[in-house]
């Protein structure tokens, strides 16, 4: 339940990015990519890909023309990071950072090619699909650094420090 | 399998499953359905077999009824080609007896108009018989000479409507008056078992040659003289009055077709004019 109430604020967020006065290049990043990248890094439970396709359909719902290339994209990503991460021991902010630039590549990529088949494909640059991994694997080694300051401990410890 | 198998599996189905809805809900530039145009992609091929194959069997039917429909054609033309060989088989032989009618003709110069051409249908050498088959409805009389292209044949014994039988020169009761064609030797040919003519009373003194050329002699007051009758092959003197002498028939007796019957030629009339 508060990974579903996450990923809706996720979603929005990822709306609010491509409001008109906010800048261009804001709207390559991908939010969800952290829960895709999270879910193996925190050795969640081994049936997030198909939990990724539920996001993938709300992504196509809210942001895509059809529905389906999107859910065929997150869940693809989602596939090859849960066979790629168990291959690598470290779990550090810098993982996140590697695991997010892969994860938005293989999703634009994906996306691009489940939209070339429906004749709706737009022409992906490289520009963009660099722009979109650097921008997403920022945030994700973001969210990984967030997570590896772990504040919820060190604010009770602090707080338990100060009623000392 | 193993649950990673599973996962891959069980994902790219569901990729599958969202790529056709997909295309469900996008249209072609000419507003067709993404979907249903995959669909007709797909599926026309298999229309193009089974097209091809529909075709192949329809052309194979036609063919075969084609050629059935040939084959009766070809058995149709083989009956006429039998039906065309019959008929020239019938021509030839019809211009084959015209051939020896004409030659008769030729041979008797004086042939009265009583003459009538009967066409051979039966023929027994051994037994010395012949049937001819009148062509005009005329009752032949018996005794009326019959003779072929080259010579004599032989007599009519018996008539039955168009039908005559008649005795061959060659029969061993059959007798014949002959001579030498300037009438220096004369006798009588009877037939023998040996289908050769038994020439008898030639005297000893007769000069006769083998080889000669003998002709009806008109004494025996059936056959007309100077009718060619055979030839000469043997003579031999023997203890006898007379000498022994050999002949064979001029007529092919084989192979005749047309016989012409000489019919009232005594009296250069039909029988049925004729004095009894």
């Amino acid at each position: 339940m508060k990974m579903a109430l996450l990923a809706t604020l996720t979603l929005v967020v990822q709306v609010a990015l491509g409001w008109p006065d906010s800048p261009a290049w804001l709207t390559a990043v991908l939010l969800p990519m952290v829960f895709v990248v999270g879910a193996p890094l925190l050795m969640a439970e081994r049936r997030w890909p198909h939990f990724a396709l539920l996001l993938g359909l709300a992504w196509d719902l809210v942001l895509e023309p059809v529905v389906g290339p999107g859910a065929i994209a997150w869940s693809a990503s989602a596939v090859v990071l849960s066979f790629v991460v168990p291959l690598v021991a470290d779990r550090s902010p810098r993982a996140w950072f590697a695991f997010g630039a892969l994860g938005a590549g293989l999703m634009i990529v994906v996306r691009h090619l489940a939209l070339l088949p429906l004749g709706l494909a737009a022409e992906l640059t490289g520009h963009y699909l660099i722009l979109s991994v650097v921008l997403t694997s920022l945030w994700c080694g973001l969210v990984g650094w967030m997570i590896a300051l772990n504040l919820p401990t060190r604010w009770i410890t602090h707080r338990a420090k100060k009623l000392r | 399998m193993t649950e990673r198998q599973i996962l891959v599996l069980r994902t790219g189905l569901l990729w599958v499953l969202l790529e056709l809805l997909a295309a469900a809900q996008v249209q072609t530039p000419g507003g067709e359905r993404v979907l249903s145009f995959w669909a007709r992609m797909a599926i026309s091929p298999v229309f193009r077999i089974g097209e091809t194959i529909g075709s192949s069997v329809g052309g194979a039917v036609t063919g075969f009824s084609e050629s059935t429909r040939l084959v009766v054609i070809n058995r149709g033309l083989r009956l006429e080609l039998e039906k065309a060989r019959a008929i020239n088989w019938i021509m030839t032989e019809d211009m084959a007896a015209h051939r020896e009618l004409n030659s008769i003709a030729a041979m008797i110069p004086n042939l009265t108009s009583a003459a009538v051409p009967a066409r051979t249908t039966y023929r027994d050498l051994a037994r010395g018989r012949m049937i001819a088959l009148v062509t005009v409805d005329r009752r032949i009389a018996t005794d009326t000479p019959a003779i072929a292209d080259t010579g004599v044949i032989g007599r009519v014994i018996r008539t039955e409507g168009r039908r005559c039988w008649i005795e061959l020169i060659t029969h061993p009761v059959a007798a014949i008056a002959i001579q030498t064609p300037e009438g220096r030797v004369q006798g009588l040919a009877v037939g023998s078992d040996t289908g050769e003519l038994e020439i008898q009373f030639i005297p000893r003194q007769a000069q006769l040659m083998r080889g000669e050329r003998l002709v009806t002699s008109g004494a025996d007051g059936i056959y007309p003289p100077g009718l060619p009758v055979g030839s000469v092959t043997a003579v031999r003197e023997s203890d006898q009055a007379f000498l022994e002498v050999r002949a064979e028939t001029a007529a092919a007796l084989a192979t005749v077709r047309v016989v012409l019957l000489l019919d009232g030629w005594m009296h250069g009339q039909p029988p049925n004019e004729k004095q009894p």
